[in-house]
């Protein structure tokens, strides 16, 4: 049985997602303000804070972890040279992505220059999907084949969602923007995605686990 | 966008309603995905310390981590720190600064002294003891303290001329009136001692087992609360220690040691003999044993598993949980010099083999599996 989905279950949890979002926006611009003023932390904070998204971002463009997150720390030591001169910006993962695309274009570049005219990556690198990706890069058969799956269980509105969320470490925020739909929907959506993901990977145990989610709206509930 | 928040939002009056998370709740809460990749401290804390006091959940924990890996495109904790690590060696080539100063206190290092023409003579104490509760005036204290796993050895210069080295994760906290009449302190953990002369103001270390007076002279006291054992080790020059239970006053020769069972545990009671006195652990035409920390060296000699696995611990900052009581039994012989524990725990293997896993960042599980 699947969950009838009544609103106050999901309720109070959106509620924490913005209260969680509102924070980390102030507290990016923080970040991003005590880098301006020379605090080593502070690039570290952004190196923590956006490694997941930018290097995954890079990797789509060239195909290379080591080359993407060598240029992502490229573009942070850069941005430490400048930090005198930095702009106060409104959305520092944008400013990231702008830097990190330019970063790569250059270095790309450069490698091209160097081997000759290697056919390179670069323009010709076809970008593999989300999906590909993330199968292709599993140790072994077994787990390729499992992931493969699982995935196949899913929507491609549910996969867009979830590369959105966990791949681009997006905030629900700009996945609303995004897709143009509404923060609660985003969230549903993804809590279903994850849902049938954990059923999938648990394999045969999913009959006795439906009795789970009666028991969270319960208490919930008694919670109010 | 990405969050810096989570821990602090989510804190105390939110963890109970973890109690009923699934694997589809988990990855909705930042501070998991967080968590997962050890990119921030105070999450990693809150989760970790969850989790150890939720250990029927661990399963539900494990699956979400595994899905999130498979999502996030693979970049796991181990993953993060490798490129985290690299990202601050960058930062240091280019710079030629570190990214991070190391964590000292501050007042610590306004004290950093580098010519010390201290005392000639070597002493050296290790005093362990369970619970440092002060003698001393308990106002306007100094107090110097190291973290676990910290990097730096290096000696606090104290307001008489003396000087100490900490080990990690250890305290000393100076009598507001030191150095008036008298240089009293007290010591949770361990630290090797240089005493500067002065006859006039007896040099007084409180532990929890022993009180310590030096005539003059330098030495290294080691005290922690956890520890089965404390000990005062004495390389040359003249000690007195005073056993805090009975009072009782022994004089320590050069090259010995005195070892006192921590907190009177049943062994003591039954012997009434809390304390042994025995030479110190010499290395072959090295120095003693009791003083290799302060090279930076981690050195066992036929030290059972439980008590290195204490050193380690406070070594590299991270946290035992043995599976299996027999592997606590184990002896190993064996030195360090500049090994991550990766490395020390594989080297132990080999001399006697037991399994380990790490769990999250700092957690060891010790087991005797093959």
């Amino acid at each position: 049985m699947d969950m009838p989905s009544p609103h106050f279950y999901y309720e109070n949890r959106v509620f924490l997602v913005v209260l969680a979002e509102m924070a980390s926006l102030t507290g990016n611009n923080d970040t991003w303000n005590l880098l301006r003023r020379g605090d080593r932390q502070a690039l570290l904070a952004l190196y923590r804070e956006h490694y997941t998204g930018l290097v995954n971002f890079g990797i789509k463009l060239t195909g290379s972890r080591e080359l993407s997150k060598d240029c992502f720390s490229q573009v942070l030591l850069r941005l430490w040279d400048r930090r005198a001169s930095l702009p106060e910006v409104s959305n520092t993962r944008s400013y990231l992505l702008t830097c990190m695309k330019h970063e790569i274009m250059k270095e790309l570049q450069s490698q091209k220059n160097n081997t000759g005219h290697q056919q390179l990556e670069t323009g010709n690198h076809t970008e593999p999907s989300y999906e590909d990706y993330i199968v292709g890069i599993q140790a072994n058969d077994e787990l390729r084949c499992r992931l493969r799956k699982m995935l196949q269980k899913l929507t491609e509105r549910e996969k867009e969602l979830l590369k959105l969320r966990f791949f681009e470490n997006r905030s629900y925020d700009e996945i609303a923007e995004q897709c143009d739909i509404a923060k609660r929907t985003a969230y549903n959506i993804i809590f279903g995605a994850l849902k049938t993901l954990k059923k999938e990977m648990m394999g045969k145990e999913t009959g006795s686990k439906a009795i789970v989610p009666l028991i969270i709206i319960l208490f919930t509930c008694l919670w109010q | 966008m990405v969050k810096n928040d989570s821990a602090s939002l989510n804190s105390e009056n939110n963890t109970m309603r973890y109690d009923a998370y699934e694997v589809e709740d988990f990855l909705q809460e930042q501070s998991f995905l967080n968590y997962c990749i050890a990119a921030n401290e105070d999450d990693v804390r809150l989760w970790t310390d969850w989790i150890s006091a939720h250990p029927a959940r661990e399963t539900v924990v494990k699956q979400a981590r595994e899905l999130y890996f498979m999502l996030n495109g693979n970049i796991t904790a181990k993953q993060f720190a490798a490129d985290e690590q690299s990202f601050m060696d960058a930062f240091r080539e280019h710079t030629g600064e570190p990214i991070l100063v190391a964590r000292e206190g501050n007042a610590r290092r306004a004290w950093w002294y580098s010519g010390a023409a201290a005392a000639a003579v070597l002493l050296a104490f290790l005093v362990y003891n369970a619970m440092t509760t002060s003698k001393t005036s308990p106002a306007n204290q100094v107090v110097y303290s190291t973290p676990n796993a910290s990097a730096q050895k290096k000696p606090v210069m104290l307001p008489d001329g003396s000087s100490v080295t900490l080990n990690s994760g250890s305290t000393i906290k100076l009598a507001a009136d030191f150095n008036t009449h008298s240089r009293e302190l007290t010591l949770e953990g361990e630290g090797f001692f240089r005493v500067a002369h002065d006859a006039g103001k007896p040099f007084i270390i409180h532990t929890a087992a022993m009180d310590v007076k030096v005539l003059g002279t330098v030495f290294n006291v080691k005290a922690y609360p956890l520890d089965r054992e404390s000990e005062t080790s004495l390389i040359s020059g003249s000690v007195e220690v005073t056993v805090q239970k009975d009072r009782k006053k022994i004089i320590l020769a050069p090259n010995q040691k005195v070892t006192l069972l921590n907190d009177a545990g049943p062994a003591a009671q039954k012997t009434g003999n809390a304390y042994h006195v025995v030479p110190l652990t010499e290395t072959a035409g090295e120095q003693a044993v009791e003083l290799s920390w302060t090279q930076n060296k981690l050195v066992f000699r036929d030290n059972n598993f439980e008590d290195i696995s204490r050193e380690l611990g406070r070594w590299y900052d991270v946290r035992f949980i043995f599976e299996d009581e027999a592997v606590k039994k184990f002896r190993y012989s064996a030195t360090f010099e500049n090994k991550n524990i990766d490395e020390v725990l594989a080297a132990l293997q080999l001399s006697r083999h037991f399994s380990f896993r790490k769990d999250s960042i700092n957690v060891i599980h010790i087991s005797s599996e093959q």
